[in-house]
């Protein structure tokens, strides 16, 4: 169906992330409608996404499309008989192969459960699970609806998301040691930094879709700044 | 629909939006329009600088769809897909509202976009202002679900993290061994390159 437009085109990448653009068939209506509503369900999860527990992935985005846009006369309408679930996904790595090793690893579940209401889907969970078995699986049908991304542009294209977690985790803590210790003499002001830079380094790093309010004592995430 | 990011339960709403756009293209149309994202993607390190300087942009997927894509059969009536167009799918990600997000494409990208999208049917140009929002809102498509990794997080909010982040700790690294009056006098210098970098970053509301 989908051309393979192949993991390997460098028109997918850019710096160290993959552009992963697909277009999935669903089954059938039924399974249109329990998908939207799966998908609108997952707003409710813990970290807004079950893609939170995939440390891979920067972005993600689902959508059932069953309808072509109509331009009016003299243009002729175009009518989908069969819905589509886009899948639009921007990640850390070389190959679509990283992402489904990802997904089947982290997310299993979730991917039975969207992709399970899609054409084709060859992951059964059925029988003893062997990871290794199911990513391949998982990759070659990823790659088999996969459309290639002509033009792909991200603002940081050589940061992982650990690298920004991390960048975002140190401004927080910073600018609330920064507020917190303006008056203080060199040898105070050197001493509290040596020891604000040792918990820091100490601290748990900030996770993907979370908020940052269970940061541990001393760095000055998530406390009010003392005077 | 699900057009913003969200986190925490579906209470907190994170930063980034997703904006979809698919338009008609004429078949024979549509390798030209391809060749020429192709083109701006080659070419996207020094051609993206605009886009870049809007800072609301953190992700864009730029495709063109064949007919050929949408081959599947509908199971219940056994009926094919026949399309008369292929289709430009526009994804984007931005921060912030919908309107100024359009506008700033208007203003600051029209001869790009007017460019890609001119090859689209019923496009009616980047101006007037109006009639290209009324075409982008009659066409864009609602996302059903939207994550990103740092939901507190701007495009602006990322740079100014790196940023610190880099800073920071390459001060670290050469402070270690200075004594208090020469470490005070490298934090203020310190402050001074990173004092743009030290706003508040949190959600938008809870």
């Amino acid at each position: 169906m989908i051309l393979s437009s192949g993991s390997g085109s460098g028109r997918n990448r850019y710096g160290s992330k993959y552009g992963y653009t697909a277009l999935f068939p669903i089954r059938d209506a039924d399974c249109r409608v329990a998908l939207r509503k799966s998908l609108l369900d997952m707003d409710a999860h813990k970290y807004g996404s079950p893609f939170s527990d995939v440390p891979r992935i920067h972005l993600a985005r689902l959508i059932v499309w069953d309808g072509l846009p109509y331009q009016g006369l003299p243009s002729k309408a175009d009518r989908l008989e069969a819905g589509y679930l886009i899948f639009m996904c921007d990640f850390d790595g070389e190959t679509v192969r990283n992402l489904a090793g990802s997904l089947v690893v982290n997310a299993f579940d979730f991917v039975q459960d969207i992709w399970g209401k899609c054409s084709g889907f060859p992951v059964t969970g059925e029988g003893p699970f062997d990871t290794n078995a199911a990513a391949k699986q998982f990759a070659d049908y990823l790659r088999r609806y996969q459309v290639e991304t002509s033009l792909f542009f991200c603002d940081q294209p050589h940061a992982t998301v650990e690298e920004i977690l991390s960048g975002i985790k140190m401004q927080i803590a910073f600018a609330k040691f920064v507020e917190a210790n303006q008056a203080d003499d060199p040898v105070t002001l050197q001493q509290k930094f040596r020891q604000f830079w040792e918990d820091l380094k100490g601290s748990q790093d900030l996770l993907p879709g979370r908020l940052p309010d269970t940061e541990p004592r001393g760095t000055g995430l998530g406390e009010k700044a003392q005077p | 629909m699900a057009n913003r990011a969200r986190t925490d339960e579906g209470r907190v709403l994170a930063k980034s939006v997703s904006f979809v756009l698919p338009t008609p293209v004429s078949p024979r149309a549509s390798w030209f329009v391809r060749g020429a994202l192709r083109f701006l993607n080659y070419f996207r390190e020094t051609d993206t600088k605009t886009a870049r300087d809007l800072s609301f942009l953190s992700f864009l997927h730029w495709v063109v769809l064949k007919r050929d894509d949408f081959d599947s059969v509908n199971s219940e009536s056994g009926q094919k897909n026949r399309l008369e167009h292929d289709y430009n799918l526009f994804l984007s990600t931005f921060d912030g509202p919908w309107q100024p997000y359009v506008d700033a494409f208007s203003d600051v990208l029209g001869h790009a976009i007017d460019f890609v999208w001119s090859f689209s049917i019923g496009y009616p140009g980047s101006k007037p202002d109006s009639k290209f929002r009324k075409y982008i809102f009659l066409n864009q498509l609602d996302a059903h679900h939207h994550y990103t990794a740092y939901p507190i997080a701007s495009v602006r909010d990322v740079r100014r993290a790196l940023h610190l982040q880099s800073n920071l700790s390459e001060f670290a690294e050469q402070s270690k061994d200075l004594e208090p009056e020469q470490f005070a006098q490298e934090f203020r210098r310190l402050l001074i390159r990173v004092q743009n970098d030290l706003g508040t970053i949190g959600p938008l509301e809870k």
